[in-house]
């Protein structure tokens, strides 16, 4: 069956500005182990990225049927294989959690919340008959909060080159255990 | 002393919470949020060489509440950033010590409720502040940082063995002053290359050892003179080099290098790339790019650090 098209006034649009550090990598947290490392910041894979991050809050951003790019990447401590939407960091899922409450919950409950106070005045105003019931609802709608931040991102850690694939990732300055590629699981020896 | 790229970074994250937490964080706990932030701002190094700078550009704190709680209220900041920044962060001091400002800022602007009022603080003054902070502890957390060494990480198929990475030089006995040039430069730069005279004990047999030589090699050079016949020895490693070929396929190389355009290069060699060369320099170019291994990347010697 196919797809009713998406009406204008179905679609928001807000900004999302995730801070990769000076080098363009950010920061990824491992959903197994919880140690940190980096990739390289990709606008066109991020927005992919960010859009699973979303899903979990009933919001779909960008474009539908890009799963693809969601390509899995291998924690380079513990060889855990998630999709690049799974290796956000606690501050970025905090970050995009609240822009999301921001930016579509807030001002649906707010919506949700007018649309009530207006139904229920109008239904006191035709009451009528032997028995009445007269309803009345007050809504003060709650402030929207600060717009949140993402960043600023340190410019830590050493940068890997895979030969394999061309591919780069960060990796804190002492780590020197690493043996798989993060991308294509070639086996690899840091030189 | 300068700060570690380890402090920087530590002080970002803190940065980081202390901000989001004053931000984000539960009405209830504003004050105690917005003490922390301040604390941090006033004792760590990173926020202070922000800080440090607009000290005294701001305007007059208790001119600014007096203007931004009475009757009609009036909330300017001067135009320029600095300016700015300091007067916002003087705000949150004299707020952090008479949270009273915060409750009258708010009933001016018809906030009737503390979130009312916390918030529209937040968003007049935390937020801006806060904003401005993050770019420039930012900036300076990257002046402050050197550059990211990088590292390579090379799959192990791209990694040989010590024992087939060597580089056999073919010629005649005439020619070793020239063969011996080649090898030392070859060995200055790295590589492994192979030459009977170093590489063959005195009483080894010597077609072994020639073999040993070939099995252990990426390349074979002939360095092509008017002395250079396709016989015996000669022959013979003409033979090895084709049979490694045969049997390593793009992991060896067959170089030919003819020094008188007048040698003849003998057949079996001629499907293989060569170069008529005028000096040692050219040659050596043409056989670091026929090679199929590489040197590793640029580092600094041993003791030079």
């Amino acid at each position: 069956m196919p797809e009713e098209p998406v009406s204008p006034c179905d679609t928001l649009t807000f900004a999302v500005s995730l801070s990769p550090d000076r080098d363009h990598f950010l920061r990824r947290a491992c959903p197994s182990c919880g140690r940190e490392f980096k990739t390289e910041a990709d606008p066109a894979e991020l927005q992919w990225a960010l859009a699973a991050q979303c899903k979990r809050m009933g919001v779909e951003i960008g474009e539908q049927g890009g799963d693809e790019r969601n390509a899995p990447i291998r924690c380079t401590f513990c060889g855990h294989e998630a999709g690049g939407a799974e290796m956000h960091t606690e501050e970025t899922v905090d970050y995009l959690k609240r822009l999301i409450y921001r930016e579509y919950v807030l001002p649906q409950i707010n919506s949700v919340f007018a649309g009530l106070e207006q139904s229920l005045g109008r239904g006191s105003r035709r009451a009528g008959g032997m028995f009445s019931i007269s309803l009345s609802f007050k809504h003060s709608p709650s402030p929207l909060p600060p717009r949140p931040f993402h960043g600023p991102e340190p410019a830590d850690y050493k940068i890997v080159e895979f030969l394999c694939c061309g591919k780069k990732i960060k990796i804190p300055d002492n780590f020197i255990d690493l043996h798989s590629c993060a991308f294509c699981g070639a086996e690899v020896a840091l030189v | 002393m300068e700060p570690t790229r380890d402090e920087i970074a530590d002080s970002l994250r803190q940065f980081k919470a202390r901000r989001d937490s004053l931000l984000h964080d539960d009405v209830a706990t504003f004050e105690h949020h917005l003490a922390r932030f301040l604390e941090f701002c006033d004792r760590d190094p990173l926020a202070q060489t922000v800080l440090g700078p607009v000290k005294g550009k701001g305007g007059d704190v208790d001119v600014w509440w007096a203007a931004a709680t009475q009757h009609e209220p009036q909330t300017s900041f001067p135009s320029d950033a600095d300016g700015e920044l300091e007067l916002q962060y003087g705000l949150l001091r004299s707020a952090a010590q008479v949270p009273n400002h915060v409750f009258k800022l708010g009933i001016a602007h018809h906030q009737h409720k503390r979130d009312g009022w916390v918030d529209f603080f937040r968003t007049l003054v935390v937020r801006p502040f806060a904003e401005e902070m993050s770019h420039r502890i930012g900036k300076a957390a990257d002046l402050a940082t050197p550059e990211a060494r990088t590292v390579q990480a090379v799959p192990l198929v791209r990694i040989p063995s010590p024992r087939e990475v060597r580089i056999f030089l073919s010629h005649k006995s005439v020619d070793k002053p020239l063969v011996r040039r080649y090898y030392d430069a070859l060995q200055a730069l790295g590589f492994d290359p192979w030459l009977d005279e170093p590489n063959m004990p005195a009483g080894s047999n010597l077609e072994r050892e020639l073999l040993r030589g070939f099995e252990e090699s990426c390349a074979a050079i002939f360095y092509v003179t008017d002395s250079f016949k396709d016989e015996k020895y000669l022959a013979t490693e003409i033979d090895y080099a084709i049979h490694q070929k045969r049997r390593k396929e793009k992991k060896f190389a067959i170089v030919t290098l003819r020094y008188e355009s007048t040698a003849p290069v003998p057949g079996l060699l001629q499907p293989f790339v060569y170069k008529d060369v005028t000096n040692d320099l050219e040659g050596f170019e043409f056989i670091v790019k026929a090679l199929p291994i590489e040197l590793a990347p640029v580092r600094w010697k041993r003791d030079v650090v």
